[in-house]
């Protein structure tokens, strides 16, 4: 029995053309690869920064809309009391920085503090203070003795919120801050929040 | 007896196809991905800008009868109007106008490419008319406020 095979065959430079194709298309699919995979890490990051600063912002926009008449009581440095109207009356609601739990924190008079804002740093309270019978705020200060507090007009609070784990930015502002040091790298990012205080015991 | 062997296997026109097909898929997936990253970046950009709207709508009160010194001035101007009313030094009210002013410029600029905060008033800056805020950023297309710019009316 004659048995007649034909086995194709390429070529040892077909082969070697093959392969540095092969290679070439993989190394340029590896890097598009990366590239996507690196954006899609700093997509996600600024996804999570989005949810921290409209979270700081809200929850204290949220906390001062309902102040009562002259709703300081008090204005010193990343402390500060307000008073609130919960609905029976006007509250007095005191506000602090914790700075070794990262935390902004709040209490009722006399109770205990508990966290309001988690996760946040360099905490900058300023005051912005009217002259005696106007409302327009003329200077900012860092603390308000108790007989002019009635004349601060606008608090303004900022704050840098840390945002855990994220993955290495590629194009970070200049008032960001990251720190990729520790063993969960982390990025600082600044919210300011101007609050008003309406204007009281004025003419 | 001759017995002949015929290998089986795809033709070139079918690979070919085959490939064209998966490069295909593989590009809208990686358009669709960039798409949803796209609006991650814009949905974080129109939040910063919303941000400095929200500061300046909060002070605006405070100061709408000196908005008008904003409004006239050109945007070189603009750019160069820090007063220094920051660490407790007294300001009169339109230093301190002019400082808020800056401090969103310098906001804006730092956080949105190309960003910028404008006031226009229609027609004038008289008390009763419109003040329109708007905050621009990127390449802008066309004049009409789009896909990178916020923009509100407040009376004055």
């Amino acid at each position: 029995m004659m048995v007649l095979s034909k086995v194709g065959g390429f070529s040892l430079l077909e082969v070697v053309l093959a392969l540095a194709i092969a290679t070439s298309s993989f190394i340029v699919a590896q890097q598009l690869a990366h590239g996507l995979w690196l954006r899609g890490q700093w997509w996600q990051t600024l996804a999570q920064v989005s949810a921290r600063q409209a979270e700081a912002v809200s929850s204290l926009v949220r906390l001062h809309a309902g102040y009562c008449a002259a709703g300081l009581a008090r204005a010193g440095e990343q402390h500060w009391q307000l008073r609130l109207d919960q609905g029976r009356g006007c509250q007095l609601i005191d506000m602090r920085y914790n700075g070794t739990k990262q935390q902004l924190q709040k209490r009722r008079a006399g109770g205990r503090y508990s966290a309001f804002l988690h996760a946040i740093v360099d905490v900058q309270v300023h005051y912005a203070l009217a002259l005696a019978g106007h409302c327009q705020p003329h200077r900012w200060v860092t603390r308000v003795a108790v007989d002019d507090v009635q004349r601060v007009v606008l608090l303004q609070v900022q704050v840098n919120v840390v945002v855990n784990g994220v993955g290495q930015p590629m194009a970070v502002p200049d008032d960001w801050q990251w720190q990729a040091n520790d063993s969960e790298p982390s990025l600082q990012v600044p919210v300011k929040v101007l609050i008003p205080l309406g204007c009281q015991g004025h003419a | 007896m001759l017995k002949v062997i015929r290998q089986q296997g795809f033709s070139l026109l079918e690979v070919q196809v085959a490939l064209g097909l998966l490069a295909l898929g593989l590009g809208l997936a990686s358009q669709l991905y960039l798409a949803v990253g796209q609006q991650a970046r814009l949905t974080y950009e129109r939040q910063q800008a919303m941000q400095v709207l929200q500061q300046i709508v909060t002070v605006l009160p405070y100061f709408h009868q000196h908005v008008p010194l904003v409004v006239a001035l050109s945007e070189s101007d603009q750019a160069a109007t820090e007063v220094g009313c920051d660490a407790a030094k007294a300001c009169s009210t339109e230093a301190m106008w002019m400082h808020f002013w800056h401090g969103w410029q310098t906001q804006i600029s730092k956080q949105l490419p190309a960003g910028k905060v404008a006031l226009a008033c229609q027609p004038s800056c008289a008390k009763g008319q419109q003040l329109r805020i708007e905050i621009s950023w990127g390449k802008q297309q066309q004049k009409a406020c789009t896909k990178r710019c916020i923009a509100v009316e407040w009376a004055l």
